[in-house]
């Protein structure tokens, strides 16, 4: 697959991120309908086509946020304006969708501020929630610990987390990374699965193997 | 060996040390998430975002609101129900319109030569004739029943919500035709009813029979679209009663009758 050497794009103060290697390769039929846009070729038939690729997704951003149908349909038309007026500005920095999101959630907070709302209630998850009451929600683990824990409970307490720690690092990268996420982040299968980029049944699976392999390994913490 | 219990206790006490960590300093990047996210960055610095995304909430939640917005997890963003292509087209055009299309700067002198060319009079009546012509085909053919493929569209006018009575309503009814080869039947329901969350079109025979019920969400502007396809449809007298649907409730807001004939 072709790579192309892009500019760098870090966008933290101070940041600089070493060159990016965009593989934009010929699948990511977006790019090439943006590409083809650029360069003046059938520029109305590839509009049109990236125009449906998309539309429905940006509906959907909407329709999630609360918006009525017509609101929507304004909102989405909004969005697409500016899309094809900054066109020949994208220069493949980051992918389309990402950068179509990007005006979407700008145009979102613009008509936010016209309203002068501060925050409109739509259907959004707080990766926070803990009211869940599905097989999805983290097993609490949670324990009360005394107001003074005296000093051997500190040393105790201190040791068993080096041996999680040192346990959890003896797993394999993948299940490590997916116990952090659940068990000390708290997030949901089909979010860890998303952040992983593996499928939620490679999740469960992880999860499974990685509370076998912590049991084994920490024979002994318990009841002391 | 540890139990259970146990282990969630552990696992709770990982859960209380990780509360209070803060994202690191340097993050890979928009552009860089971006591609992680489409699958295209190499191996080595796939697994070096991971590691980042594992730590950093900031970026977590960027991805997870990204792929949201893609239509990850059971939420793909499918096209409007009831609408299709014809709604979609309808937006695009509106999207071209506020975009305004550029007229074209001042021709050079080899494109006025061209146009003066076009603009003579012999071009014109050659242009006639052969316009002439070809309308004199298309009638011929379409007089020999040739084939026709794809949806025909047909507007129709609402009676309102019902004042008419039922034989009113049957014996005005708009004649439809769907022509031989034509797959399916676009309807476009004028309407100036308010709008409702959800919508539901009853298609009944002339014995008041229901016959076909479709669900959807979306108008074009305030008219209904509906496609009706070939298999479902025979020749006959049809009433179509549109309702507007909000959670329990529905109310009967525009009806339509169409003597329809299936060639």
């Amino acid at each position: 697959m072709p790579h192309v050497s892009g500019p760098s794009s870090g966008r933290q103060d101070g940041s600089v991120e070493p060159p990016v290697i965009l593989s934009q390769g010929p699948d990511d039929l977006s790019f090439r309908l943006v590409r083809l846009i650029q360069q003046g070729i059938d520029r109305e038939e590839n509009s049109s086509r990236l125009f449906r690729l998309h539309h429905s997704r940006v509906q959907n951003f909407f329709k999630k946020k609360g918006f009525s149908t017509q609101e929507t349909g304004d909102l989405t038309q909004d969005v697409f304006v500016r899309v094809f007026k900054g066109i020949d500005a994208f220069r493949g920095d980051s992918t389309f969708v990402w950068w179509l999101r990007e005006v979407a959630e700008s145009v979102y907070k613009n008509e936010l501020r016209r309203r002068g709302a501060e925050k409109r209630d739509g259907i959004e998850q707080s990766i926070d929630a803990t009211a869940s009451t599905d097989d999805e929600t983290p097993r609490p683990g949670l324990e009360l610990v005394a107001p003074d824990p005296s000093p051997l409970a500190v040393v105790e307490r201190r040791e068993q987390m080096a041996r999680m720690r040192a346990a959890l690092e003896s797993l394999p990268p993948q299940m490590r990374q997916c116990c952090i996420l659940r068990y000390q982040k708290g997030l949901k299968y089909q979010e860890i699965a998303t952040i992983m980029g593996i499928s939620i049944e490679t999740v469960k699976a992880h999860l499974f193997q990685a509370r076998k392999r912590l049991t084994a390994q920490l024979g002994g913490e318990g009841s002391k | 060996m540890t139990d259970d219990r146990d282990l969630d206790r552990l696992l709770g006490l990982l859960a209380e040390e990780g509360q209070d960590q803060p994202d690191p300093v340097e993050h890979p990047g928009d552009g860089k998430l971006s591609f992680y996210h489409a699958g295209r960055l190499p191996p080595e610095e796939a697994e070096a975002v991971r590691e980042h995304l594992v730590q950093c909430q900031r970026c977590r939640d960027l991805l997870l609101r990204h792929a949201e917005f893609v239509g990850e997890g059971g939420d793909a963003g499918e096209g409007l129900e009831g609408v299709g292509d014809f709604g979609v087209e309808v937006e695009w055009r509106r999207v071209r319109e506020r975009l305004g299309r550029v007229v074209p700067p001042s021709v050079a002198d080899e494109d006025a030569a061209v146009l003066r060319f076009l603009k003579s009079w012999k071009v014109a009546y050659a242009m006639a004739a052969i316009l002439c012509v070809l309308v004199g085909v298309s009638s011929y053919r379409l007089a020999q029943n040739r084939v026709e493929t794809g949806a025909r569209v047909m507007s129709l006018s609402s009676f309102g919500q019902t004042r008419s009575s039922m034989d009113e309503i049957l014996k005005n009814a708009q004649p439809v035709e769907m022509p031989k080869g034509a797959r399916s039947l676009m309807l476009v329901l004028g309407s100036s009813s308010e709008d409702y969350p959800k919508y539901r079109a009853v298609i009944s025979d002339r014995a008041g029979r229901p016959q076909e019920t479709v669900e959807f969400q979306e108008r074009v502007g305030k008219d209904f679209s509906l496609e009706l396809p070939r298999s479902r449809l025979s020749s006959g007298v049809y009433v179509i009663d549109v309702y507007g649907v909000e959670g329990e409730e529905s109310d009967l807001i525009d009806r339509y009758s169409i003597d329809l004939r299936v060639l």
